[in-house]
C-alpha cells in the first residue's frame, strides 16, 4: 500500500492534497491499496506495516521520527526543488527506510539525478483534476462589461506595485476588479478562478504548477511567471509569460499583453486553445500511466527494504 | 533658524540602511550649517550605527513651527502620512525605495496630487517610477555615498561572497546546484556577508574575486556598489533600482524569473577567473568608475544644492 501522507505546517497543503488524491483515486482503480493520511501533532494517524510513506522532504522531522520507529519505509517527495537546499538531507542518504526520492518534473529529474542524494531518483508528473476543465471560456476583455483580473502568488505590496504601473499606462483599469486569489483556499480559488478574464501570476519558485494548470484549463489566460513549474511546457502559445524579476519590466510586458489581448481576440482564442491543450496533456489521467510505473517500482523497493 | 526634520521608524534597535542614509543627509546638512535634525517615537536617541554628527529627537518633544520643513519617507503607514499631511508646514518627499510606496498609497493614487512642496530619491529608477507613475514633475536624485573600497592591495582569491537575506531560495539552489553540477570548481568557497560589521564586509569582499548579487526589488542597492569599489565581478541580479549603475560593462547582470541560467553564467565566471585571474578586468575597473557617482562629495554636492535652491 502506498500511505500519501499530509503532514501538519507543511507548505501548500491543498495542492498536494489534489495530487495525492488523483494519485490515489487511479492506484486503486488499478487495483492497488493507497490512502491518504492526515498526521499532526494532535493526530500522528499512520498506516502500519506493509505500507511505503510518501510525503514531502520539507515536512518536520516528527513525521520521520513516527515513520522510522515504526519501520516504515518511505520515499520523499521533494515538492519544490529550488526550496529542497534549504533543508538538510544527510537522513536520505544514511536511512535505510528511505527507498528511493521522488521529484517532479523531467527537468528537475534529470538535474537531481546528477546530485549526491544516495537513493534512486524517480521523475512524476504532479497534476490533478484540474478545475474548470471546458466550461468556462473567458469572454473578450473589451466585451465583458467590468472587467475581473486574478493575482495570484505574491504579496500585496508586489501587486500593488504592478497596479499602480498599469493603472497609469491603461487608466481603463481603474475600473477594472481586481481580485487577490488564494489556491490554497479550493473553494473560494474555484469560484473566482471562473469569473476571471486573466491571471496575474506572480508564482514563486517551484516545482509544480496545479493553480495555473486550473486557469489554463478554465480559459483564463495566464500572464506572468510559472516560477520554474512550467519549464519546458510554458511558451507564447499557450499563455504570456513573462521572464524577468524587475517589476517595472513585468508590469510593461503586463500593459502589453492586456492591450493586445483587448484589441486581438484571435491572438486571446489562441492562447486558451493552447493553454487548454497543455492542461489536457499534463492532465491527471494523461500523466497518470507514466506515474504508476513509477508507483509500482516504489512498492517494489519497499518491498526489499522490509 | 528653519528646523529640517527626517521623519524616521520607530524602531531603531538594529541597522536599516534607510536610515542610515537619512543620518547621512541631517549630518551633512548640519556640518553644511542647517538646523537638521532626526526625529521619531525611539526611545534611546541617536543609534550607534548611524553618522555621529546627526541629531536625533524624540517626536513627541518635538516642537514643530509652520515654517519647519518635514522629510517624510517612503515607508510610512498611511495614518501617520494623512496626519502628517494635515499639518500647517511645509514637506519635502525623500523615496528610497518605491516599491514600498503600496504600503502608504492605493495603486490608483498619485504623490503628485498630495500636498508635498519637493520630491527627493536615491536613483533613477525611483526618479523614473515617481516622473511616470505619480506625476512627479522633477524630482531630485540624491544618491548615497558609499563606503571607499580597501585601500591596500589584497590578492584576489576566486571565491564567492554574497548577501543572501533578500533572496534565500535562490541563493540555496544556486549553491548546491554549483557544487554539484560543476564538479570541477565545486571546491570555490562561498562566503556569506549576512550580519557582519562593515568592515569586515569590505575585507571580504577586497579578497573575494566575485560577488554574487542577489538584489530584490531595491531602490537602489548598495552591496553591489560596495563589491565594484572593491575590485570584485559582480554577477547576479541587480533588484530593478540597480539598473541606477547597472551595465553590461561593469557587471554579469541576469534578470530572470528563476535562478537557473545564472548558476551557469556564475560557473563560466568562476572557470574563467581560475584560467585567467585578469579575465574581467575590463569590467572590474568599468565598476570602479562607476562608484565614482556615490561618494560622500557627490550626495554633499547634490544636497545642499537641493535644500540651498528649496529654501
Amino acid at each position: 500500500m502506498i500511505a500519501f501522507v499530509l503532514a501538519e505546517g507543511e507548505p501548500v497543503p491543498a495542492e498536494k492534497r489534489r495530487f495525492y488524491q488523483g494519485q490515489i483515486d487511479r492506484l486503486r482503480a488499478e487495483g492497488l491499496e493507497a490512502d491518504l493520511y492526515e498526521f499532526s501533532d494532535q493526530s500522528p494517524a499512520l498506516p502500519n506495516s506493509g505500507t511505503v510513506a510518501v510525503f514531502d522532504i520539507e515536512c518536520r522531522k516528527f513525521l520521520r521520527r513516527h515513520l522510522d520507529e515504526r519501520r516504515i519505509p518511505h520515499a520523499p517527495l521533494i515538492w519544490n526543488p529550488y526550496a529542497f537546499f534549504m533543508i538538510g538531507q544527510t537522513w536520505v542518504r544514511t536511512s535505510s527506510l528511505v527507498v528511493e526520492t521522488l521529484v517532479p518534473g523531467m527537468a528537475a529529474g534529470q538535474m537531481l539525478q546528477k546530485f549526491a542524494l544516495g537513493k534512486p531518483v524517480e521523475t512524476i508528473t504532479v497534476s490533478a483534476n484540474y478545475i474548470g476543465c471546458d466550461d468556462h471560456v473567458g469572454p473578450p476583455l473589451a466585451s465583458s462589461g467590468r472587467p475581473l483580473i486574478g493575482c495570484f502568488g505574491a504579496g500585496r505590496l508586489v501587486i500593488d506595485f504592478v497596479k499602480s504601473v498599469l493603472i497609469r499606462r491603461m487608466p481603463e483599469l481603474v475600473d477594472c476588479q481586481w481580485v487577490h486569489l488564494d489556491s490554497e483556499m479550493p473553494e473560494r480559488w474555484r469560484d473566482d478562478l471562473a469569473r476571471c478574464d486573466t491571471l496575474f501570476s506572480f508564482r514563486s519558485l517551484c516545482g509544480s504548477a496545479i493553480p495555473l494548470m486550473d486557469a489554463m484549463a478554465s480559459g483564463v489566460v495566464v500572464a506572468g511567471s510559472h516560477g520554474g513549474g512550467l519549464s519546458g511546457i510554458a511558451d507564447a502559445e499557450n499563455g504570456i509569460w513573462i521572464n524577468s524579476a524587475t517589476l517595472e519590466i513585468i508590469a510593461e510586458e503586463l500593459s502589453a499583453g492586456l492591450s493586445r489581448l483587448e484589441a486581438d481576440p484571435a491572438w486571446r482564442r489562441r492562447l486558451i486553445d493552447g493553454a487548454s491543450a497543455v492542461a489536457k496533456n499534463n492532465s491527471v489521467d494523461a500523466t497518470f500511466p507514466g506515474n504508476l510505473e513509477v508507483w509500482r517500482r516504489l512498492i517494489e523497493r519497499a518491498h526489499l527494504v522490509r | 533658524m528653519v528646523q529640517i526634520i527626517y521623519v524616521t521608524v520607530k524602531n531603531l534597535d538594529l541597522p536599516i540602511g534607510g536610515v542610515i542614509v537619512q543620518a547621512a543627509h541631517v549630518a551633512s546638512l548640519r556640518r553644511a550649517g542647517f538646523d537638521a535634525k532626526l526625529a521619531s517615537l525611539h526611545e534611546k536617541g541617536l543609534p550607534r550605527w548611524v553618522d555621529q554628527d546627526a541629531v536625533f529627537e524624540n517626536s513627541n518633544q518635538l516642537a514643530i513651527s509652520p515654517d519647519d520643513i518635514l522629510v517624510l519617507h517612503d515607508s510610512l503607514p498611511r495614518e501617520v502620512f494623512d496626519r502628517f499631511l494635515a499639518m500647517p508646514v511645509r514637506r519635502v518627499f525623500f523615496c528610497q525605495n518605491h516599491y514600498f510606496l503600496g504600503g502608504t498609497l492605493q495603486p490608483h493614487e498619485r504623490l503628485a496630487d498630495f500636498p508635498i512642496d519637493a520630491f527627493n530619491c536615491v536613483s533613477e529608477p525611483i526618479a523614473a517610477h515617481l516622473r511616470s507613475v505619480h506625476g512627479v514633475a522633477d524630482p531630485i536624485i540624491i544618491r548615497p555615498p558609499i563606503r571607499p573600497g580597501r585601500s591596500e592591495r589584497f590578492v584576489k582569491k576566486v571565491q564567492i561572497c554574497y548577501m543572501p537575506r533578500k533572496r534565500l531560495v535562490e541563493c540555496g539552489t544556486i549553491t548546491y546546484r554549483f557544487r554539484y553540477l560543476y564538479p570541477e570548481i565545486a571546491d570555490t568557497p562561498f562566503i556569506s556577508i549576512h550580519d557582519k560589521h562593515p568592515d569586515e564586509v569590505a575585507a571580504i569582499m577586497a579578497e573575494s574575486a566575485v560577488f554574487l548579487s542577489l538584489s530584490r526589488n531595491e531602490g537602489l542597492g548598495l552591496p553591489p556598489l560596495e563589491a565594484m569599489a572593491n575590485g570584485c565581478v559582480v554577477v547576479g541580479y541587480h533588484g530593478g533600482g540597480g539598473l541606477d549603475y547597472a551595465t553590461p560593462e561593469n557587471g554579469r547582470w541576469y534578470d530572470e524569473a528563476t535562478p537557473d541560467n545564472l548558476v551557469p553564467l556564475l560557473a563560466e565566471t568562476v572557470s574563467s577567473l581560475r584560467a585567467d585571474a585578469g579575465a574581467f578586468a575590463e569590467l572590474v575597473e568599468s565598476g570602479r568608475r562607476t562608484i565614482g557617482g556615490y561618494t560622500h562629495q557627490a550626495m554633499d554636492d547634490a544636497l545642499l544644492a537641493f535644500w540651498r535652491s528649496f529654501l
